[in-house]
């Protein structure tokens, strides 16, 4: 039975399934396939597992993501706080140093609010 | 549990030199992971009197077998599923039927196994549908109604070639090139497509 299917190879029939053989390829697979009606219906089921399960395939990996991409967001996130933080550190500084005298100035005007309440 | 994770992201072109190169571990993967549920539909589609199990390992030595010989006919420029999907149906129907003498009738009891097989069955009729309306547009309709009585109805060729005044030969020749419309237009355009 094997022997009798060997003039059309496994690989003359995936390249017909994929629509890569020539036209010749092509005529020799229909002569096969005309010639019994059970071939057609495993060409259906070689096919049906391809388009079934072969999508599956494709959306598990949709689903299952690299983990590079996350890591390198997480990574740009960091960065990100870790400039804000460096940022806010620098402008803090200049700031306390600006404002001490305002501060120094809340500060009397606080005392001198409780002198007067007393 | 074996872990295959380091083989998550290779492509199946270069699984195919990483097998050649000896790496058993990577067609274990292939086959009871990566395409595990297109084995074991296409198992249970071609061989369904023997073990599900028992024809991917059958598969897994025929692949391997005098140094990985028939892996290496694979040609890269083709999909590794429609390949293997041919191969891997052909060896189980071939399988199957040296097995037919032992007379054994498994029964499938796997809910997930059947579960598969309807799920690919499914998929097979609506491929079959669309040929089936494929069909019912076919020109010209002395084709469509060959096609029909021989595939559909199951006549008797000589029949057939009867009611339609050709010799059975001539119905041949009609009936391939029915078929071939049919398959190219409803089953390889669709693909090309996907």
């Amino acid at each position: 039975m094997r022997e009798a299917e060997q003039h059309i190879s496994d690989e003359l029939l995936a390249r017909y399934l994929s629509g890569k053989a020539t036209p010749e390829e092509e005529s020799a697979v229909l002569d096969y396939l005309s010639e019994n009606d059970e071939r057609v219906e495993d060409l259906l089921a070689m096919s049906a597992a391809v388009e079934q399960f072969g999508k599956q395939e494709v959306e598990q990996k949709k689903h299952v993501r690299p983990l590079w991409p996350a890591l390198s967001a997480a990574a740009s996130v960091a960065l990100l706080i870790g400039v804000g933080i460096a940022i806010w550190h620098n402008s803090g500084d200049s700031v306390s140093i600006d404002q001490a005298p305002a501060y120094a100035t809340q500060d009397s005007i606080v005392e001198t609010n409780m002198e007067d309440t007393l | 549990m074996k872990s295959f994770a380091k083989y998550r992201y290779t492509t199946d072109q270069q699984f195919v030199v990483d097998i050649i190169a000896n790496d058993s571990k990577a067609l274990e993967y292939l086959l009871y992971d990566r395409f595990r549920r297109l084995l074991r539909f296409n198992a249970m589609k071609a061989a369904p009197n023997v073990p599900v199990d028992d024809l991917v390992q059958e598969l897994y030595i025929y692949l391997s077998a005098d140094n990985w010989t028939r892996l290496k006919k694979y040609d890269p420029e083709l999909p590794f599923d429609r390949w293997l999907s041919v191969v891997s149906y052909r060896f189980f129907k071939d399988f199957s039927l040296r097995m037919i003498d032992s007379h054994r009738q498994i029964p499938i009891t796997n809910i997930k196994d059947q579960q598969l097989l309807n799920a690919g069955t499914i998929q097979m009729t609506h491929i079959m549908m669309d040929i089936r309306q494929g069909l019912d547009k076919l020109e010209p309709p002395r084709d469509r109604e060959i096609l029909t009585a021989l595939l559909v109805h199951d006549e008797e060729p000589q029949e057939v070639a009867d009611r339609f005044k050709v010799t059975v030969d001539n119905l041949y020749n009609i009936k391939r090139r029915a078929l071939a419309k049919l398959i190219q237009k409803h089953l390889l355009e669709l693909k090309i497509e996907n």
